[in-house]
């Protein structure tokens, strides 16, 4: 009786999934020929080379522009530049961030001001709230006690309004937030230090509209002063803008 | 013609007409002064679908801004544009731009030099105005941009000299696509839409998410233009067909033909791309053209075009994930199918 061959296991193409990109272009791999192209002049159906040609390059521009970023991180923490967003925030970057953009403001309020001394300036009606803002502008001043919501003409998302037994005037000013971006306002503090800090403030957002209001509510009794606020963006932490209350 | 088509149509005229009548004031501003800033309007106002700066006012309001927050900026880029093809015809020797003859051959190399000088520093007058626009720290954060953009833009140029300097024939599409994302994608796709959501946003994180899908898309954008050049109407294209065949361009066509020609025919085409473009005959550049359809080229560059435009849509998905529904992000959205079909 002639001896048996051992059957083997046939070696396998990969052993490992395959998660390069050119995995959702290529056709499947089956033992039957490739459907795409048409067959040649005798018949036979076209290689598969032809078809996954483009796809290779696909990949190959992948590899390339994933080197690419890679090296522009690798520059920028050798040199210590903000050019690209690897690696864990630097703490103390952000706050030199912050204060630019603080003295940007201070700029711009001299600017204001100067503008200002020339001649009147333009007002929206007061009607006791503020809002809703547009990302990189002034907001219109709003006075009166039980503010009411937002003073409107402007697309954008936030409103805020004040219950308040104390005549007050809100301004606020946003930057970097768009429509889609989820602000929130901490407290409002002093900005000499001497009352308590006004902290029942409750966001509520329009889920159809996404419209944020935030409902600021300032305690009786609660001492004349400035009191300031910062908007801060829920997901990434950083500051969006600031509110300045002046309760009389 | 497709609805991504006309709707990219439409964006582009009117944000096309904004930005191209901001440029015009900055152009006769200056040309009341100097008559070199008379020449420098030649180009400019030539036309063109000004798709550079529609992009980078459409990736701005995609992030709430107004227009006028980001119309200098698109401005800015396309003086810069249109300096670099001043630059690129006198360095290509090319013979036509926008359907007349190249500033070059109109008014001789030097005078042309000059005037692409001069849109240079143009360029960077609207980002000065930047400042009393974004305030003094987004400004700086565009000019840093901008200084990248044209840094890249000049190297990418560079190895592409290098190449026709060396006769380097022996080239992989690595080499090619290293080339494009240099010189044409960054300041085609990726700067748009990098200071756009710079603007938009107020900030500078996270801008590198733009950077595969500005790539991607600028990528299918060039070798769309180069296959226009080969095969193109000539009078919507606006250059001279084949010229690229004249200038010894080295694209993907080009690259796939010489992979798959003999070793005989490999020595009459690195011949012929190592002649100046006076002494090739219309007779060797059909015969060239002839073999690239012969061995598939065009087709060749077709599918890689088609692919890399599937990925830009792929990477428009990563790059704008969070961004609301808007006439804008529709505009974004449709311009890797567009830059396929357009004409």
């Amino acid at each position: 009786m002639p001896s048996k061959q051992r059957i083997k296991r046939p070696t396998l193409k990969r052993t490992a999934p395959d998660r390069r990109f050119s995995g959702a272009f290529r056709p499947p791999e089956t033992g039957a020929s490739p459907s795409p192209g048409t067959p040649n002049a005798k018949g036979e159906p076209k290689s598969t080379k032809k078809a996954g040609v483009p796809y290779e390059a696909v990949n190959g521009a992948y590899r390339l522009v994933d080197e690419y970023l890679r090296q522009g991180q690798k520059m920028a923490e050798e040199l210590w530049l903000p050019q690209s967003n690897g690696g864990v925030p630097d703490v103390g970057k952000v706050v030199e961030r912050f204060l630019r953009s603080a003295g940007d403001m201070g700029t711009a309020w001299f600017e204001m001001m100067n503008q200002w001394a020339a001649g009147p300036p333009e007002h929206v009606a007061p009607n006791g709230g503020a809002g809703p803002f547009a990302a990189g502008r002034r907001a219109a001043h709003a006075s009166g006690a039980n503010g009411a919501a937002a003073a409107g003409g402007l697309s954008t998302a936030l409103s805020v309004s004040v219950e308040s037994s104390r005549k007050f005037r809100i301004t606020v000013d946003v930057f970097g937030a768009h429509s889609g971006t989820d602000v929130e306002l901490v407290a409002l503090k002093a900005a000499d230090g001497s009352a308590a800090l006004i902290d029942d403030i409750v966001a509520e957002r329009d889920p159809t509209e996404g419209r944020i209001t935030l409902a600021v509510r300032v305690p009786k009794g609660q001492p004349a002063a400035v009191y300031n606020g910062i908007l801060v963006e829920k997901r990434t932490q950083r500051p969006r803008g600031t509110v300045s209350l002046v309760l009389e | 013609m497709s609805d991504a088509a006309h709707l990219v149509r439409e964006v582009l005229h009117e944000y096309g007409g904004i930005a191209q009548r901001a440029l015009s004031r900055y152009l006769e501003q200056a040309a009341e002064n100097d008559s070199v800033y008379r020449l420098a309007s030649d180009y400019p106002l030539r036309g063109g679908r000004a798709l550079r700066a529609s992009f980078c006012i459409a990736a701005a309001r995609v992030f709430g801004a107004p227009v006028s927050d980001a119309v200098e900026s698109a401005v800015s880029l396309e003086l810069f544009h249109n300096a670099f093809l001043v630059r690129d015809d006198v360095e290509d020797e090319s013979e036509e731009r926008r359907g007349k003859p190249a500033l070059h051959v109109l008014h001789g190399v030097p005078t042309a030099v000059n005037v692409g000088d001069a849109l240079t520093v143009l360029g960077l007058r609207p980002l000065m105005h930047n400042r009393s626009i974004l305030g003094p720290e987004l400004a700086w954060r565009v000019l840093r941009e901008t200084e990248r953009m044209v840094r890249e833009s000049v190297e990418g140029q560079a190895l592409e000299l290098k190449w026709r300097l060396e006769n380097a024939c022996e080239l992989t599409d690595d080499d090619y696509l290293r080339m494009t994302l240099k010189k044409t994608c960054w300041y085609t796709t990726i700067y748009p839409s990098r200071v756009g959501a710079l603007i938009g946003l107020r900030h500078g994180e996270d801008l590198d998410r733009f950077v595969r899908f500005g790539f991607f898309l600028g990528a299918a954008f060039q070798i769309q233009d180069d296959l226009l050049n080969l095969a193109g109407d000539h009078d919507r294209y606006g250059k001279e067909l084949a010229g690229d065949l004249f200038e010894g361009k080295r694209t993907l066509m080009l690259l796939h033909v010489f992979r798959h020609s003999t070793p005989k025919e490999r020595a009459w085409l690195r011949e012929l791309l190592g002649k100046p473009r006076a002494e090739k005959t219309t007779g060797d550049v059909r015969l060239l053209l002839k073999k690239m359809k012969r061995c598939g080229s065009l087709e060749y560059a077709k599918q890689v075009a088609h692919a890399l435009s599937g990925a830009a849509a792929h990477e428009f998905k990563m790059a704008y994930a969070d961004v609301p529904d808007s006439i804008d992000r529709r505009f974004i959205e449709a311009l890797p199918l567009w830059v396929l079909e357009r004409l």
